[in-house]
């Protein structure tokens, strides 16, 4: 026999004292009477009377006692035998966002209480949600009415994924357990034949619908206009018709086009617009959203969100004798406050007023590669990493490191590098090489954490044909922002489902922005989350006084917004099964409510006392 | 015993059916004043007892003829004395005999105890016999003067209702022995009492019954002395000693009690046959008619 909660037992050591509390007797009434003569013969007569009236009556303490004894074993929840070889089943509810259309989730819930309702002595379920991610609702049980509040907590996310994360949990939870054991997946559509087996079941839930998404949502500075956005959309029509649809796209919540479309049945569309530079720079928070108005099978993907930084600029210095291409490069960004000195006015002192210092093919000879160990510069040609005086012809340019942020959006390959000067990779830094030329470095980002970034090219603005490029302006972009430390791709809005890890500092809200209710503090926490709720999410940076910036989270996944593959099959309604067993520990309540009623009769009667 | 009482008790049909009985005597004691009840000594009454030689100076009448035509011998007839009888009703007054377990309908055994005494002292004037009344408890408090015939009923009812102050501790060997000391006739005594003595009652009934009176023990007790009915745990106090006792009631214990009272009560009986004394065992809800009329049928106490 095992318990659940053995430590109850403990309590076991209190029985002495329901033992003194009798003897104890505090309270006698009194009772005057004719003669004691017959009260002292009783008891000189029969002394063993003195000693079994000081237990008060036998029966009763023996009642208390017992009724004590249950009661604790009843809190102990014993499992006698049945706990190791009975029958095993997790249940493994979807909780994706597909699971919100229509009643599917109601449908599935419904079907997961039939199940769980099974739950008894013999046959223990566990409970998991798949909503993206494996997650336990309810580990082994046979309390169904347990098991049915974890299913009331429980509401569909707004994330896609796999079911493969939450099978392969339900795996480990079934192995090594005694008895028979089986998975049952409640979802909304069949199952990849790979993940049906002997011990997975699945009962369909889902309904076949039609659905119209937003599955994509970005943004870039217009290459022509850099203060403008240009703003893309992906939309698809998973439906069986064509579908006129009307997009609408706001910033900060104002609308500033409204396009009708026709997308044809089953097929998904690119959009684009432009966000004029004087619309949605200025003091908003730069919270783009695209709409398709009109209700579907699945409102959630009906909205996608991005994020534009609207008022933060980084100040950079570029040090040139005079380079237009660079400078071009630098001023097409909106995002920076350039300002431009000739070498010959450069002074050390001037580092701490730029987040970024850019050098054109020009270092400050007479200082140390540890003059640059604090700070963010930009070394675009002459550095003080190069090795020798002579530049050297290029053999074969490589992309070594293509998912770099310094190469973000930016194609490098076959590039016309005419001559470079080598560089050494020095000690003491964390080094990242995206461009290479037979094992040499053609590009390098060093970097001293929470000291000092630097960026060094091998090669001079001049003498490539990479200032003729689209990549170079987004180049030089990336690598500022790098400098400053800002991912180039932070306003990239995240898919629902993914875990947010906030800067050194940074509090992220716990729950999506209310437009309804704009403000409402939510909870703030700086621990990485996964975020399972489309919307956006307000970071509250580390330093007071500078404004927030924020989250955007989409649902964007194509498999949560085709509904045309749900289906239910016979499975769905699960005929509750009478269950009339009591579990151990009801049976020890049983016991014990009986017993109470029994010295509660035998009080009553005062046969006890 | 109130007026009220005494009127509820005694109506005019209960005492003609007391007057169709009369007490009954385990022995023949001589009186000083003729009366209804036989005698040691031969006298004038109708009923035979003897014959014995004629001696000169005898009454020529009671010479019986038929013998002295059959022997030729001169012999007289002797005939019983018919006395009175001196009856003691003593009344045990101690505090035992006020107890009454709380919320009891019936009569206290004291209450009891002076209607008995009433009927008993009745059916004596109605024999002619003289009745003395007294209480006791730790000594004989009060005694009252010979009554006889039957007009002094209602003075036997007047000193039965002054009822002596301050019922004390029980001591039937002193009182008793007080008693039996200060007679010089022989005669019957009735004790009512609940024989609650702490030292035992053998002792003051044997003060009497050793000097030869006739005793009759009429044993009252409550009905809650013999089956109590408070259980658990009970703090006990005598009403006499205010001895204080803690016990717990149980069933079994309660059993034992019980069994405890009934040895009490056969003990009693059985003293009382060894010697030669009539007992009664009354309790105090029973029926007074029942009692008077029934149980001293029974028990001999009347006839």
């Amino acid at each position: 026999m095992n318990f659940l909660f053995p430590f109850t037992l403990l309590f076991g050591l209190l029985a002495p004292v329901i033992a003194a509390l009798y003897l104890h007797r505090p309270r006698r009434r009194n009772i005057e009477v004719s003669s004691l003569r017959f009260w002292r013969a009783v008891l000189e007569h029969e002394p063993h009377r003195r000693f079994l009236g000081r237990l008060r009556n036998p029966l009763s303490l023996l009642l208390q006692l017992l009724i004590f004894l249950l009661l604790l074993l009843a809190l102990a929840r014993p499992e006698w035998g049945r706990i190791r070889g009975g029958q095993s089943t997790v249940v493994v509810l979807d909780a994706r966002a597909r699971m919100q259309a229509g009643d599917t989730f109601l449908l599935a819930r419904n079907a997961a209480l039939q199940l769980v309702s099974q739950a008894g002595p013999d046959h223990q379920v566990a409970l998991l949600a798949a909503d993206g991610s494996p997650r336990i609702l309810s580990p082994f049980s046979t309390d169904s009415r347990g098991l049915r509040e974890s299913l009331d907590t429980i509401n569909p996310s707004d994330a896609g994924g796999s079911l493969e994360a939450p099978l392969a949990l339900a795996q480990r939870l079934l192995k090594g357990r005694a008895g028979p054991g089986k998975i049952i997946v409640i979802t909304d559509r069949p199952m990849p034949e790979t993940m049906i087996s002997q011990t997975v079941e699945q009962i369909l839930v889902g309904t076949a619908r039609d659905n119209v998404a937003l599955l994509a949502l970005a943004h870039r500075p217009l290459p022509a206009s850099p203060q403008s956005e240009e703003i893309f959309a992906k939309l698809g029509n998973f439906s069986r018709e064509d579908r006129d649809v009307e997009l609408e796209l706001a910033i900060d919540e104002r609308t500033f086009d409204l396009k009708k479309l026709t997308l044809p049945a089953g097929a998904e569309k690119d959009f684009s617009t432009i966000l004029p530079g004087e619309i949605w720079r200025g003091p908003g928070a730069g919270r783009l959203t695209a709409r398709l108005i009109g209700d579907d099978a699945l409102p959630i993907d009906n909205i996608a969100r991005a994020t534009l930084d609207t008022n933060r600029t980084l100040r950079v210095l570029l040090l040139t004798k005079n380079n237009p291409f660079l400078e071009s490069a630098l001023k097409a960004d909106p995002g920076l406050d350039v300002e431009i000195l000739d070498p010959a006015a450069w002074r050390p002192e001037m580092k701490d007023g730029f987040q970024a210092i850019v050098f054109d093919n020009w270092w400050p000879e007479d200082g140390d590669v540890e003059d640059f160990s604090r700070g963010n510069f930009f070394f675009f040609g002459r550095s003080p990493f190069e090795i020798g005086s002579e530049d050297v012809a290029v053999s074969g340019l490589k992309v070594a490191d293509p998912l770099n942020p310094l190469l973000w959006n930016v194609d490098a390959s076959g590039l016309n590098l005419r001559s470079v000067r080598p560089l050494r990779i020095p000690d003491g830094w964390r080094v990242a090489i995206p461009l290479e030329d037979a094992g040499t470095p053609l590009l390098m980002a060093l970097e001293r954490p929470g000291q000092a970034r630097i960026v060094v090219t091998a090669f001079r603005v001049d003498s490539s044909t990479f200032p003729l490029r689209v990549g170079f302006p987004l180049f030089v972009s990336n690598a500022v922002h790098w400098l400053a430390g800002r991912d180039p791709g932070e306003n990239t809005p995240l898919t629902a489902g993914r875990v947010f890890l906030p800067a050194e500092g940074e509090r992220l809200a716990s729950e999506p922005w209310n437009p309804s209710e704009p403000e409402d503090k939510a909870s703030l926490g700086g621990t990485p989350r996964r975020l399972i709720r489309n919307g956006f999410y307000e970071v509250h940076p580390a330093e007071p006084g500078t404004p927030s910036r924020w989250i955007a989270v989409n649902t964007a996944d194509r498999d949560e917004s085709d509904l045309r593959q749900a289906q239910a099959n016979r499975n769905t309604l699960i005929l509750r099964q009478a269950n009339f067993s009591l579990q151990p520990w009801q049976w020890l309540a049983l016991g014990t409510l009986i017993l109470i009623l029994i010295e509660w009769a035998l009080h009553h009667r005062r046969i006890t006392e | 015993m109130t007026a009220t009482e005494e009127a509820d008790l005694f109506t005019g049909d209960f005492l003609a059916r007391l007057e169709r009985v009369r007490l009954q005597l385990r022995r023949i004691f001589s009186g000083a004043r003729r009366a209804e009840r036989r005698s040691r000594r031969t006298g004038s009454s109708l009923e035979f007892a003897d014959h014995r030689n004629y001696t000169p100076g005898d009454d020529p009448r009671r010479i019986d003829w038929s013998i002295y035509g059959r022997l030729e011998r001169l012999m007289v007839k002797l005939y019983e004395e018919e006395d009175d009888l001196d009856v003691a009703i003593l009344i045990d007054t101690s505090a035992s005999m006020h107890w009454q377990a709380p919320g009891a309908a019936h009569p206290t055994k004291f209450t009891l105890a002076r209607q008995l005494a009433a009927a008993l002292a009745y059916l004596a004037l109605h024999n002619l016999d003289r009745v003395r009344v007294g209480y006791f408890d730790s000594t004989l408090r009060t005694e009252s003067a010979p009554f006889r015939g039957k007009p002094a009923f209602h003075d036997v009812l007047r000193f039965l209702q002054t009822v002596p102050a301050s019922p004390g501790r029980t001591d039937l060997a002193a009182s008793l022995g007080r008693f039996g000391r200060a007679q010089n006739r022989r005669g019957l005594i009735l004790i009512l009492s609940d024989g609650l003595d702490p030292t035992g009652f053998e002792r003051g009934l044997a003060a009497v019954t050793g000097r030869h009176f006739a005793v009759h023990f009429l044993h009252v007790l409550d009905p809650a002395e013999c089956d109590p009915k408070d259980r658990g745990d009970l703090h006990l106090r005598d009403c006499e000693d205010s001895a204080e006792m803690a016990v717990t009631a149980s069933p079994a214990l309660l059993t034992a009690y019980r069994a405890e009272v009934q040895k009490f009560c056969d003990g009693a009986k059985s003293w009382c046959a060894r010697h030669e004394a009539g007992y009664s065992f009354i309790l105090s809800d029973a029926a007074f008619d029942d009692v008077v009329l029934r149980m001293f049928r029974q028990d001999g106490l009347v006839r």
